[in-house]
């Protein structure tokens, strides 16, 4: 009886934030991360799947990402779907930049290689786009360099600025 | 960074940049530094992505425009024993020179590693270690000759041929201040630098 139950409903599996909220998922979705992937495998979804690397508000977009990149239950995506998922992933990264970053790591700690791909461009479409002193600010880096150091650094490459 | 990334995924971000940008990058903060940049075999620029020594190998495809990735070999970690790595030119194929320290911390040896094939991890090939060398004795690799010969700088500055075959050292007469040697490759060619007009 039980057997025949689970066959006809798309199985859920509920994933829990490092802060504690809890999200139910369907198992397809969800194993479009490796990572989770190979706990459902190992056996973990009795109970609730620790994603103890992301915070409630990341897990949620990231959930939005497995639902929209969840294998089509009915065979191959047509080309159409998938210029519009181009468009969803387009304005999906869209984002401020710390949250650009969360979703990067995300990716990474998930091993969504989509996902992945997807940020990193984008970050590096911010590098490609954006001055040396904005990068910093942008990134929060410290400048390290001091001023003769960086000025060296920069001549032995002046042409890159040019 | 406020959030740190980790290397990998750092490496993984400048796959995308085109090199112009990756070499503004640089500038960004020493920790984003490249290496190598004199690395050129068969068509491919080779630099190691990172300031650190676990980042990968970058080969940017000259004719096909885009970036290899290749990890380093396994055996090549960081951590106490190994903390430093460079690449070099030999044979028309990258070779990966590791500095590595014994046990005791004492000593020091450099491993010499060839890739075969770009962006194949296990086409990584250990060719031979050179040394012991004792602590902070060691000479500065400079890169490769003919027939599998290293060229080293020691601290005189003076610059010294390690033959693997016979594992010596010899002393050439070429000496200048510590760190001021460098090799650089000369190849005559026919073709003008402006190409035709």
């Amino acid at each position: 009886m039980s057997s025949t139950l689970c066959c006809s409903f798309a199985k859920n599996v509920t994933l829990r934030s490092s802060d504690g909220q809890t999200f139910e998922v369907e198992e397809a979705a969800a194993q479009v991360s490796q990572t989770i992937k190979r706990m459902i495998e190992d056996g973990c979804t009795g109970s609730v799947i620790p994603v103890p690397n992301l915070t409630g508000p990341v897990l949620a977009l990231v959930i939005e990402y497995f639902k929209k990149h969840s294998p089509p239950s009915d065979g191959c995506p047509t080309a159409l779907l998938e210029m519009e998922i181009k468009d969803w992933d387009a304005k999906f990264v869209a984002v401020d930049n710390d949250t650009l970053l969360d979703l990067t790591l995300a990716a990474h700690y998930l091993e969504i290689q989509g996902l992945l791909d997807l940020t990193c461009h984008r970050v590096a479409d911010i590098l490609n786009d954006n001055s040396v002193e904005k990068i910093r600010e942008i990134f929060h880096i410290k400048n390290d360099f001091t001023p003769e150091e960086e000025a060296e650094e920069r001549s032995k490459i002046q042409w890159a600025f040019e | 960074m406020a959030k740190e990334l980790p290397e990998d995924l750092v490496t993984e971000i400048l796959l995308w940049l085109p090199v112009v940008s990756l070499l503004r990058c640089k500038c960004v903060c020493k920790s984003c530094s490249v290496r190598g940049m004199n690395t050129y075999t068969n068509g491919m620029a080779s630099l190691e992505a990172y300031g650190d020594n676990r980042g990968n190998l970058l080969s940017f495809d000259m004719s096909n425009e885009v970036f290899l990735k290749t990890p380093k070999p396994d055996d090549v970690f960081l951590d106490e024993f190994s903390d430093w790595t460079d690449i070099f030119v030999l044979n028309e194929s990258i070779a990966l020179v590791v500095l590595v320290w014994d046990k005791g911390m004492s000593e020091i040896c450099y491993d010499i590693w060839l890739l075969l094939e770009v962006g194949v991890k296990d086409s990584w090939t250990k060719l031979f270690s050179i040394g012991p060398f004792t602590d902070f004795k060691q000479p500065r690799p400079l890169g490769f000759w003919k027939n599998d010969a290293v060229l080293f700088e020691n601290l005189d500055g003076q610059m010294v041929l390690y033959d693997p075959s016979t594992k010596e050292m010899t002393n050439l007469p070429i000496h200048g201040e510590t760190y001021s040697l460098q090799l650089v490759t000369y190849m005559e060619t026919l073709v003008s630098v402006n190409g035709r007009k």
